[in-house]
């Protein structure tokens, strides 16, 4: 079969010692990074940038995207140790991740989060190899109301982000939305919120607001107690995920991979976005959802899956059309064309081997990752039995310096600081952070793509139903939030009651 | 981890004997003694600091701002150029990246930067039009003092491959025929290909609709989908797309055709001599900074652009070298920031 | 939680009052041209309605028991210290530099929130400066303030 040649022909390129140490370097890079919260892909590939100038370009792009799909294994390492996600896609991962943490079930935690990402990571290869001219094309189709649809829907859905009260997560969504309005309106210029600071005029950053809510405020509640206490269950239950662990995530898993993979194609932050609905979708499907949110090994397994599969998502618009969604492939897009190669549409025609050269190694890539996680499980674990006093001071340094790496901003620190102690009192009230910032992240979008929409029918809101593909969406979105009202109203005298008998 | 355990145990009960050795007026006096030698230490350190200066510019690492996030064309050309420049100038020349607020972070920076010649800045137009767009921006452009025009792209007007319309006159017939129906997509408001889109519409005396996008790739996308009907963006990159013929060259806004497409008229050809627009890329330094080192800056700038390998770099990223240096790059400036400013005020842009 | 509740919506209600008051200095356009103004606006009219749910929900229930007051005098202390010594972190990072700095944070957190031993405070201090300054100063070369000592 013609594939089965284009396969051998970038294995031969991928399994070069140059091109595997290449490989290696980038994956053990990534993730490091990725296990740093703040310092993501991006500031690697800045490190790394220089290095490449002397490399072919397959070996280029195979180390570089090495460090990007690495982050996304590393990336959960801190979400499940101690809250702080490394990267914005494993802030869901946070959730329950942390929970099993606590209960000592770090080790499995970490496991199927490898497991997963492995399987993500790779089932989205195969994807990338035989799909990825025809989706290109089909992600061209997406315009402002398909993105308005999807992000409409997405947000419906921030009910299921939370655990407790519906009023409350609904209130965290949108003061997460008005969150997002702060900075330049994306289609006048005018600032708004900003009291004339440029920092803000970009709006409150993802990261220093995740770091903060999740990581400081985590921290401020276990010392507020006293730091004897232990945080982490000192008796670890087994260092990989058990055959019940593997049972209950097989389908989260599955549905993960297909998610993430074709959510990864589209613009803006679609791992995070990617990993948000996985971790929604598997609520929904579970039998016991009230339980999320409580160390359920699903809200690790699908996210985590998720994530890794939208970054190989990513990679589609990118090889087949030339188009950067993020910052971070419009750096792979950079490197490219400073070594004289055309992204573009013709670009997997006149350049099969850097296509399949970095699409096989990929796969090695993957598996290297593999076998490097699985046995840090064990170191990680250890260091969650380093005593709370030691570790705190240590984890607070870890968000501070995360943070002003990002982009040399101390008002990002700030900004942080600041929603360690919004994140704080939200713990002590009772308010959740992932509808927040679920919502600081799809909110922008929804509101440009809106009004980009408006401006293109020229004022008649009937375009998001004469489109196909964002009718739909926009219909199940609807639906979605009318049932999730519903209950609410009921809900409302159930939670009333138990508020009464609660001493929280 | 086991050990850090063990460790801290042990320091716990040395230190409880320490404290029964010896007497808390003892203790104390070593704790004032390391303060004082740490003083001691930072002021001498200080001393010799401040006796290096006085040599001759540059004697230290200098930090070239790049407003932008790492990887994109803007970045690409101080990447391309922090090397050679290193070379020349014999130290370090080390690029920063201080993305935010479409550049306006990073220029702020270095516009609250000593003028001292160690924090340069390399901007596109932005550094020109956002004070014009923004309000309670702290700098203005005049603020800056350009050493040399770097590189240009100049901004194509492109529609989708299966659109109907194969000449500009046929566009502009359209757009004639049904005022406000066309739409066309920009990297966002105040951003150059929003400046094009205005300038199109002024000296077309066509009326079509701004559809503000999130980035030049976004406004790509848009363009190819077919959501908008035209674009305007600069050469670079459309590159791809007009090779693999997804996208539709209708015309260059500038004085010369392009190299790669000699097929694609000006707009100047076509009969409008003012519809020119430009990305172009500068460096720039606080205009404070003394002339000695600005004159340094544009030697060493100039010099660096000439290098054959740095021609080949550019031109494989498609951009064209203008390597103007101060004086011509100053004129250069002046009928930009005309231009730019009418056309603002004309589209009455960040209103 | 009933008087908890109390004061979180009423500070959400604040804060819409706030967004109200900023957006009317915005453009606000119709819905079908929307402009600036117009998303916050229907943001705070929302929030507005949610959070008066959320009152009256808190006023129904004002009866409940109250947290215990015990602990939390000597807990929010600690957090005081500890939030005051992360801001000062912040203030001073740029002047002092990252070396620096990190040292005299960890040292504080050690010695403030729970004391431990002068020796512990001095060595884990140390070893978390000279970590930082390895993995972020040498290894990734990422661009932190050198500060006074030039380190």
């Amino acid at each position: 079969m013609d594939v089965l040649d284009k396969i051998g022909l970038g294995l031969s390129i991928a399994l070069t010692p140059a091109n595997l140490l290449f490989c290696f370097v980038g994956t053990v890079f990534g993730t490091l990074v990725g296990v740093l919260p703040g310092f993501g892909p991006v500031g690697a590939f800045s490190l790394l940038l220089p290095l490449t100038y002397k490399m072919e370009a397959a070996s280029a792009i195979i180390m570089l995207a090495g460090v990007y799909y690495g982050a996304m294994y590393g990336g959960s390492t801190t979400s499940i140790l101690v809250n702080i996600p490394g990267e914005s896609a494993s802030i869901v991962t946070c959730l329950d991740g942390y929970q099993m943490a606590r209960q000592g079930r770090a080790g499995p935690a970490l496991g199927i989060s490898a497991f997963g990402s492995f399987i993500g990571g790779t089932l989205g290869v195969v994807g990338l190899m035989f799909l990825a001219p025809i989706l290109g094309q089909a992600a061209l189709s997406f315009g402002p109301p398909e993105f308005f649809a999807l992000t409409f829907l997405g947000l419906t859905l921030v009910s299921y982000l939370s655990r407790g009260s519906t009023i409350k997560a609904l209130i965290m969504a949108v003061l997460g939305l008005l969150a997002g309005s702060i900075g330049m309106d994306p289609i006048s210029g005018v600032p708004r919120f900003t009291h004339g600071s440029t920092t803000l005029m970009d709006g409150v950053g993802l990261v220093p607001v995740a770091i903060g809510m999740f990581g400081v405020a985590e921290v401020l509640e276990n010392i507020e107690s006293t730091t004897s206490i232990s945080i982490f269950k000192t008796k670890i239950k087994g260092l990989l995920p058990n055959f019940k662990d593997w049972k209950d995530s097989f389908w989260p898993i599955l549905r993960g991979t297909v998610l993430g993979f074709f959510v990864g194609m589209l613009p803006g932050p679609s791992g995070t976005i990617g990993s948000f609905a996985s971790y929604a979708m598997e609520k929904k499907f579970s039998r016991y959802p009230e339980k999320f949110g409580t160390g359920v090994i699903e809200g690790v397994a699908g996210p985590e899956t998720a994530n890794n599969a939208a970054t190989t998502g990513a990679f589609i618009p990118l090889l087949s059309l030339g188009i950067p969604i993020s910052g971070t492939t419009a750096i792979l897009l950079g490197v490219l064309m400073i070594h004289g190669v055309q992204p573009g549409p013709l670009f997997i025609g006149k350049y099969p081997e850097i296509f399949w050269g970095v699409v096989t190694s990929m796969y090695v890539g993957n598996a290297m990752l593999l076998v490097l996680n699985l046995p840090l499980i064990g170191i990680w674990v250890k260091v969650l039995k380093i005593p709370y006093f030691l570790l705190f001071p240590f984890i607070f340094l870890f968000c501070l310096f995360g943070v002003y790496t990002l982009n040399n901003n101390l008002i990002e620190v700030f900004i942080m600081l600041i929603f360690g102690i919004i994140g704080f009192l939200m713990r002590k009230t009772g308010f959740e952070g992932a509808p927040f910032l679920m919502a600081l992240v799809l909110g922008p979008v929804m509101e440009s793509s809106l009004r980009q929409s408006l401006l293109i029918s020229h004022g008649s809101p009937t375009i998001f139903f004469t489109r196909p593909i964002s009718a739909l969406l926009v219909i199940v979105g609807l639906a979605c939030l009318i049932t999730s009202l519903f209950p609410m109203f009921r809900r409302k005298r159930e939670d009333l009651s138990k508020k009464i008998g609660d001493v929280s | 981890m086991k050990h850090v355990i063990d460790l801290t145990k042990i320091l716990k009960e040395r230190s409880g004997t320490m404290k029964e050795r010896y007497g808390r007026r003892q203790r104390a006096a070593v704790m004032a003694g390391g303060l004082i030698g740490t003083c001691l230490l930072l002021i001498l350190h200080l001393l010799f600091l401040t006796a290096a200066r006085g040599a001759e510019y540059p004697t230290k690492t200098i930090q070239m701002v790049s407003p932008f996030p790492p990887g994109g064309l803007t970045d690409i050309v101080a990447r391309i150029l922090n090397k050679k420049l290193s070379t020349l100038l014999e130290q370090p020349v080390v690029v920063v990246n201080k993305a935010g607020g479409g550049g306006t972070v990073g220029i702020q920076s270095v516009a609250a930067a000593a003028p001292d010649g160690y924090t340069i800045l390399i901007s596109t137009p932005t550094i020109m039009i956002s004070p014009l767009t923004v309000k309670g921006l702290p700098f203005r452009f005049k603020d800056f003092s350009p050493f040399n025009l770097s590189t240009s792209m100049p901004t194509v007007v492109s529609v989708k491959k299966d659109a109907p319309w194969k000449t500009l006159e046929d566009l502009i017939a359209e757009a004639k025929k049904n005022p406000g129906k066309l739409t066309y997509s920009s990297a966002g408001p105040g951003t150059l290909p929003h400046l094009a889109g205005e300038l199109f519409k002024k000296d077309t005396a066509t009326d079509i609709t701004h559809v503000p996008m999130d980035g030049a790739a976004k406004a790509t996308t848009a363009a190819l989908g077919g959501h908008v009907n035209m674009t305007f963006i600069a050469s670079g990159g459309l590159r791809s797309y007009l090779e693999a013929g997804s996208l539709r060259a209708l015309a260059v806004m500038a004085r010369r055709r392009l190299e790669e497409f000699p097929n694609v008229p000006t707009t100047i050809e076509k009969g409008y001599p003012k519809l020119i627009n430009s990305a172009w890329v500068g460096g720039f330094v606080l205009a404070k900074t003394s002339p000695a080192i600005f004159k340094k800056l544009s030697e060493v700038f100039i010099e660096a652009l000439k290098d054959k390998e740095i021609i080949e770099l550019f031109k494989k990223v498609g951009m064209q070298i203008e390597n103007l240096g101060p004086e011509e790059a100053a004129k250069f400036f002046e009928e930009e920031e005309e231009r730019v400013s009418e056309i603002i005020k004309i589209a009455k842009i960040g209103q | 939680m009933g008087q908890r509740q109390l004061i979180s919506s009423i500070v959400l209600l604040v804060i819409a009052f706030s967004t109200f008051l900023e957006t009317s200095k915005l453009p606000i356009g119709v819905p079908r041209k929307p402009q600036t103004g117009f998303y916050p606006l229907i943001l705070a009219v929302l929030l507005t309605i949610l959070s008066l749910l959320l009152l009256w929900q808190a006023i129904k229930e004002k009866k409940g028991k109250r947290s215990t007051g015990e602990a939390r005098w000597g807990g929010l202390k600690r957090i005081g210290l500890a939030l005051g010594a992360l801001f000062a972190f912040a203030f001073l990072f740029e002047h002092l530099g990252y070396v620096i700095t990190t040292f005299l944070l960890i040292a504080f957190l050690l010695r403030a929130i729970e004391p431990q031993k002068w020796w512990v405070v001095i060595l884990v201090a140390f070893l978390c400066s000279l970590i930082s300054f390895l993995v972020f100063g040498l290894l990734l070369n990422t661009q932190l303030p050198p500060g006074i000592l030039g380190i």
